[in-house]
């Protein structure tokens, strides 16, 4: 018999005859004892199976706490095989909990059956009855129209003969029926000038949109005359204003900006600067610092980490033993931003976002605990990697988490699993 | 012939946990899942029993798994661990050591590729050999080439984990 396989030596170990491969229990056996080797090999197995049952020993809960099994017999025979359809096994073996509650679920059924009969007559009714409910409605509001109007006073030609006042409030009741029945015929069908005013509101209003105003006899007259151009040949219309609307988000960013605190427009011209040396011919800026490997958001900056750590006013939090391979910053909002890529292993990339904390924006942090939704809208992360290049984009799943740090707000975003990605941000360094 | 479930509940549930918080990390989560579980099967009552609880205990816990990444896809601010949870008092060294441990032990797992890693705990979980084949697709004896590699790599995972865990100490 030739040397036993790894997977045969661990079914083997594991008493699993069916695992051996063709070999017996007892040629395997009497192999072992004959091959050092096999011997050897076979300790060594047993090594590793000990120990990996003891490390899988560790990462169990330490206690258990079983509810009585007859709670989750009750909890089986809860639910109701009508409306549960795994309720029955394919098998057609019989359910436990059918068993349980064999009783309970014979009588539940024809009460199901008779609910849904009931829908069904009323939904039916309610189709044939359709035809008769205006009529009804209109009979319904005229009779408290008299009615009211006998609370009033006394009817006309009553007399105060009770047979009298009745038929004359049965008169004024039909009469009633028939002027309601006008009104909602008019309002069904309106007026002739009802169509010819709609007509010339949206003749005006296509004009307006246009940005010349034309009498419809002429836009029919041309129409006729000569052939309409093709879509593509057809001027873009162009709103009148939409220079003036220009000089006014303008016009706003300049108030914004005037109006922004003093040590973040002192940031500015840090932002510059770097941009200005990034962007140099020889890309020194770049080579020097080893960074711009990858591209970062589209409106941010490629920043040295010294610059970082200065736009910030503390230290630039990476993952340790991962390689930096771009940092970006921006001042937007209330604060300066900077952007982190860093190289994974699987050759994707770990993004971290930092800023320092206002603690105007996140003041209800001490009341809400660890987990807080973020009072501002989030990008959707699909979105956000259709909008990149190519070449960044990780992977179709990305999980993003958050943390305060030592005064900063930090946002990570990886391919990986929130756990494996929490890990990784418990290794956060200056 | 019927299935005893009560007998069968008193001696899976505890697997059957250990099988769940390793999947879900989460103890009492773990728990429910495995009452969910045996709740299923007693409406059930599958042929082979061990095999089916142990599939749909997987099947919940991937649910559990994909529910959790749909809420993180939400951005959530998540505080530093001491600063959400400072504990009241020092917690004694031996229980510290051990949930050091349990956080190795699962990030040497999370190294594992998802078949060997189910192997793993599938055998861990109390399934023969030919029950954890039937449950993966695996044939019998792939199934012992599976779980020699899986436990070669949790060990070794395990101990690269460990270094790199005294190196940033």
């Amino acid at each position: 018999m030739s040397h036993l396989t790894d997977g045969q030596l661990h079914a083997y170990l594991d008493g699993s005859v069916e695992a051996l491969e063709g070999a017996t229990l007892v040629e395997a056996r009497s192999h072992i004892a004959e091959c050092d080797d096999c011997r050897a090999r076979l300790e060594a197995a047993r090594l590793v199976r000990d120990e990996a049952v003891s490390l899988l020993g560790t990462a169990a809960p330490s206690s258990f706490s079983p509810p009585p099994f007859e709670e989750l017999e009750r909890r089986a025979a809860r639910v109701d095989p009508v409306h549960d359809p795994a309720g029955e096994p394919p098998s057609g073996r019989g359910s436990v909990s059918g068993r349980i509650a064999a009783s309970g679920s014979l009588l539940r059924r024809p009460g199901s059956l008779a609910w849904a009969a009931s829908l069904t007559v009323a939904l039916t009714a309610g189709w044939l009855a359709r035809g008769t409910v205006d009529s009804g409605m209109m009979a319904d509001r005229s009779a408290d129209r008299v009615v009211a109007e006998s609370l009033e006073g006394p009817a006309a030609g009553g007399g105060g003969d009770d047979e009298g006042a009745f038929r004359s409030m049965a008169a004024q009741s039909t009469e009633l029926s028939s002027e309601l029945k006008e009104d909602l015929d008019a309002q069904a069908a309106p007026p002739p000038e009802f169509f010819a005013r709609e007509a010339t509101e949206l003749q005006e209003g296509a004009d307006r949109r246009r940005g010349t105003r034309v009498p419809m006899d002429e836009v029919a007259t041309e129409s006729a005359g000569e052939e309409a151009p093709p879509l593509d040949d057809r001027p873009t219309p162009v709103p009148e204003d939409a220079e003036d609307i220009d000089a006014r988000r303008l016009e706003t960013r300049n108030r914004e900006q005037a109006a922004q605190p003093e040590p973040q427009r002192a940031l500015e011209p840090v932002l510059e600067r770097a941009a200005a040396k990034m962007a140099r011919p020889d890309g020194a800026g770049r080579a020097s610092a080893g960074l711009g490997a990858v591209e970062g958001p589209a409106d941010w900056q490629p920043v040295r980490r010294e610059q970082a750590e200065a736009l910030l006013g503390g230290a630039l939090k990476t993952v340790e033993g991962l390689p930096v391979l771009s940092v970006y910053a921006r001042a937007a909002g209330a604060a300066p931003e900077v952007w982190t890529a860093q190289q994974l292993a699987s050759g994707h990339q770990l993004n971290l976002r930092q800023t320092p904390l206002a603690v105007d924006r996140f003041g209800d942090l001490e009341e809400g605990g660890a987990e807080n939704e973020r009072d501002e809208p989030v990008a959707d992360p699909v979105s956000e990697m259709e909008a990149r290049p190519q070449q960044q984009q990780q992977a179709y799943y990305e999980t993003l988490q958050s943390l305060l740090v030592d005064g900063f707000l930090i946002e990570a975003r990886a391919p990986l699993s929130p756990d494996s990605l929490r890990v990784l941000l418990s290794r956060l360094r200056d | 012939m019927p299935t005893d479930w009560a007998a069968l509940y008193e001696s899976m549930y505890s697997d059957l946990v250990r099988f769940l918080y390793r999947k879900v990390w989460d103890a009492q989560r773990a728990e429910d899942l495995a009452q969910e579980t045996f709740v299923r099967a007693l409406r059930h009552d599958p042929e082979k029993p061990r095999a089916w609880v142990f599939t749909v205990a997987s099947n919940l816990a991937r649910d559990e798994a994909r529910t959790a990444m749909r809420q993180r896809r939400h951005l959530k601010l998540i505080r530093a661990e001491m600063e959400a949870d400072p504990p009241a008092s020092p917690a004694p060294s031996e229980s510290v050591e051990r949930e050091e441990r349990s956080a190795t032990v699962r990030l040497a797992l999370d190294a594992l590729s998802e078949r060997d890693r189910e192997v793993l705990l599938l055998w861990d979980g109390g399934l023969s050999y030919a029950e954890i084949a039937e449950q993966t697709g695996l044939s019998a004896g792939a199934v012992g080439t599976t779980l020699s590699r899986a436990r070669n790599r949790l060990v070794t995972a395990y101990k690269e984990q460990e270094q790199r865990n005294v190196a940033s100490d």
